[in-house]
């Protein structure tokens, strides 16, 4: 149990870090986003979007509609000038983690 | 799980939310119901992707959670509201008198703060009737306005918490009748 939350708390993380960087790529809408972020990494799709509405309402993100030929429209996520700032640093910060780990659990020979 | 129990259980745990932002990230979840479709997929295979709905709308929430089970009134069947109302009418056949007890020991305490602080005004009389004064019933006196503010000390508060009582229990009942409230 305990062990579960913990991923689940720690994929929350990594899953901003994610869906900005998708939205950076190009202006992506939530099923898009959905369906490109369970591609790599297993979670509740659903949670995209409190996450995007997080990320709309902190000035990382704006949105617009188009409409589509088939279905209702669609509502696009854009990253903002602040947003680009802020992932920058996230990337930055992500990487320095990742190294500090491997670098902890690489002192150890036992998966070797 | 479909759409319809899906968006309505994500819905009612939501019932918080501003109208307006509710509103649009209803319709967001909506839209991805229907954006899945278009891909093939089953109402039951899009709600098991979007995960628990109770568990979103915590997320969507956070602190401002709140289970509406905790204030979604009860509402309260005819039958119910009878059986509930002959209840009462015993309860209250006990509890009206009591109050009555209560207010009565108010009042009458209240009166003997009134007829303490007000001794003087007996002397005062007592003078005009006699033509002389007598000193030890002006110390008499003195000292019952001393008794008197005493007594005030305790039976004020008495007096505020009837009230308070009684207000609580007639509104405990009007809410046990009518349903609703945190019970």
């Amino acid at each position: 149990m305990s062990h579960l939350n913990v991923n689940v708390q720690f994929k929350k993380g990594v899953l901003e870090l994610c869906v900005l960087y998708l939205i950076h790529q190009n202006d992506k809408y939530g099923y898009e986003l959905a369906q490109q972020v369970s591609r790599h990494i297993e979670v509740a799709e659903g949670a995209l979007y409190p996450l995007l509405r997080r990320l709309v309402s902190e000035g990382y993100c704006s949105t617009y509609l188009q409409e589509s030929t088939e279905g209702p429209p669609r509502k696009y996520y854009q990253i903002t000038p602040i947003g680009e700032v802020y992932l920058k640093e996230m990337i930055t910060e992500w990487r320095s983690f990742v190294q500090s780990v491997s670098n902890l659990i690489g002192e150890d020979e036992i998966l070797e | 799980m479909n759409k319809a129990e899906f968006m309505g259980l994500l819905e009612r745990h939501v019932v918080l939310m501003p109208p307006q932002e509710r509103y649009e990230l209803l319709a967001e979840y909506s839209a991805h119901f229907e954006f899945g479709r278009q891909h093939g997929k089953t109402e039951e295979e899009i709600a098991r992707e979007l995960g628990n709905p109770v568990e979103l709308a915590y997320e969507i929430l956070g602190d401002n959670y709140v289970d509406p089970q905790l204030y979604t009134p009860v509402k309260r069947s005819a039958g119910a509201r009878v059986g509930i109302g002959v209840g009462l009418f015993f309860l209250n056949l006990v509890a009206i008198p009591l109050m009555v007890a209560l207010y009565a020991l108010c009042i009458g305490l209240s009166a003997g703060v009134i007829a303490c602080v007000g001794s003087p005004l007996l002397v005062v009389f007592d003078y005009f009737w006699n033509g002389y004064l007598v000193n030890y019933k002006i110390f008499m006196s003195l000292i019952c306005i001393g008794i008197g503010l005493f007594m005030w000390l305790g039976v004020k508060p008495l007096w505020v918490s009837s009230l308070k009582i009684t207000k609580k229990y007639i509104l405990w009942n009007s809410r046990a009748l009518h349903g609703g409230g945190n019970d």
